[in-house]
This record gives structure tokens, sequence and C-alpha cells, in this order.
């Protein structure tokens, strides 16, 4: 399936975009689909490592299964406030 | 009063924003852009956000905070873009029937924001260099319960 992720940050600055776009199999789990996206962003490995990812607009865990049409994002640590 | 702004926060309209004759204490916590930070200096701060989960999870945080507290009125503004030497980056500001509530919920909101809330600021110090702040070490933010959200996986 197709999926979207939107960037942010220095991971937006990393792929210079901001949102990637990837092919992965069905059903896929997060952490599985953070490995594809550092597959194919390399630069992005070590971040990638210590980010979460949103599934519409709420923290997903590793297990979380990946559906398509979700809205996903990878959120690297935050410092806002 | 929830909202994110590139524009500069009137915190004083914040503060007004949780006064009721049920208050007898009000709380304003301002953030703001600091100079140094150890021996680096700054120049300004830049601020990025995901605007639609931010502002969601800050209402959540609001929303905790008042299931939590006994308090009147709770309001959050968080800034975006370039935000100067001394100028705000967010103000929260709670009411309550007395202080301590206003105090303990308005440190719980900032504290928690820091963690669970989609927001990033980058460094503009005075070497010239830049560097977006993502803290390791930090407390990570909390997953829902996703897959049971979704009906089971």
């Amino acid at each position: 399936m197709k999926i979207q992720i939107k960037l942010f940050a220095a991971a937006r600055e990393l792929s210079d975009n901001g949102e990637i776009g990837l092919e992965v199999a069905d059903g896929i789990l997060v952490k599985d689909m953070k490995q594809e996206i550092s597959n194919a962003y390399p630069k992005m490995s070590e971040l990638i490592l210590r980010s979460a990812v949103s599934l519409n607009r709420e923290f997903a865990t590793d297990e979380s299964v990946v559906q398509e049409n979700d809205e996903i994002a990878l959120i690297p640590p935050v410092s806002g406030g | 009063m929830i909202f994110i702004t590139p524009k500069a926060i009137d915190t004083s309209k914040v503060l007004e924003s949780v006064k009721s004759q049920q208050a007898g204490a009000s709380v304003l916590f301002v953030g703001t852009t600091r100079q140094f930070t150890g021996e680096k200096e700054t120049v300004q701060l830049e601020y990025e956000c995901y605007e639609a989960m931010a502002l969601e999870k800050i209402q959540q945080l609001v929303d905790s905070a008042e299931a939590k507290w006994n308090i009147e009125h709770c309001s959050v503004v968080h800034r975006i873009g370039v935000v100067g030497l001394g100028e705000s980056s967010i103000a929260v500001a709670v009411s309550s029937g007395h202080r301590l509530e206003s105090f303990e919920a308005a440190a719980w909101l900032v504290d928690e924001l820091k963690i669970q809330v989609p927001i990033w600021k980058k460094e503009f110090w005075t070497d010239g260099k830049t560097e977006w702040v993502h803290p390791s070490g930090a407390p990570k933010p909390t997953p829902q319960d996703f897959n049971s959200a979704q009906g089971g996986a």
C-alpha cells in the first residue's frame, strides 16, 4: 500500500521535504515502517530511532498497525514551550 | 482559549481570558526566548508545529487538567515562527477558587506540553550555527492504546 508520512523540524530538513511517500506491505507495523523510512533516507536514521510516530494525530506504539489512508507523521523529540 | 499563532502573544489577554468571579486566584506562565544557554548565545528561536495534532493534544491536556484539579478556566497560547530575545513563545493561564490548584495545574500543563505536544524549536546561535532542539533522554510521549481504539488488531 502507498503511504504518506509528514515530516517536521530536523527530519523535514534532512529529507528536504515536508512529506514523503513510500510503498509498504499491507498491515505493516510502525516499527517496520520506521525501518523502511530509514532505508529510504539513511541520513535520517539516527533521528528516526529517537522519534515517535503518530497515526491520525495520536501517538502510536512500535506494535501499532499502519492502515491505508492513516494520517502518518514522524515526531522527533519535541521542544515546545 | 487555546490557539497557535505566528503573531506576538498578548499575555495580558491570555490572563484576562481565565478571570471569573468564581475564581479567587489566577496564574499566568509565560515562556520567553532566553539570551544565554550555558556559554552559548541565542539570536532568536524559531518554532514549527504539526498544528492539527498540537491543537488536539493541548485540548486533551486542558481536559485532563480540568479533571485532575478543581479549576475554573484554562487558556494555552503558543507562538510559531521566529520568536526574538525576550519575546513570548507560550502563555498558559489558569484560574481557580483558591491558589493551590492554579499553581499546580499551570505547572503540570507546561511540563506536559513540553513532552506531549508536537511543537519544535530551532536555535539560532550568535556564531551563525543553527540547530533543531530534539532532546535526548527526554520523557517520551504517551501512546494511546491505538490498537484497541481501532477495535483490535
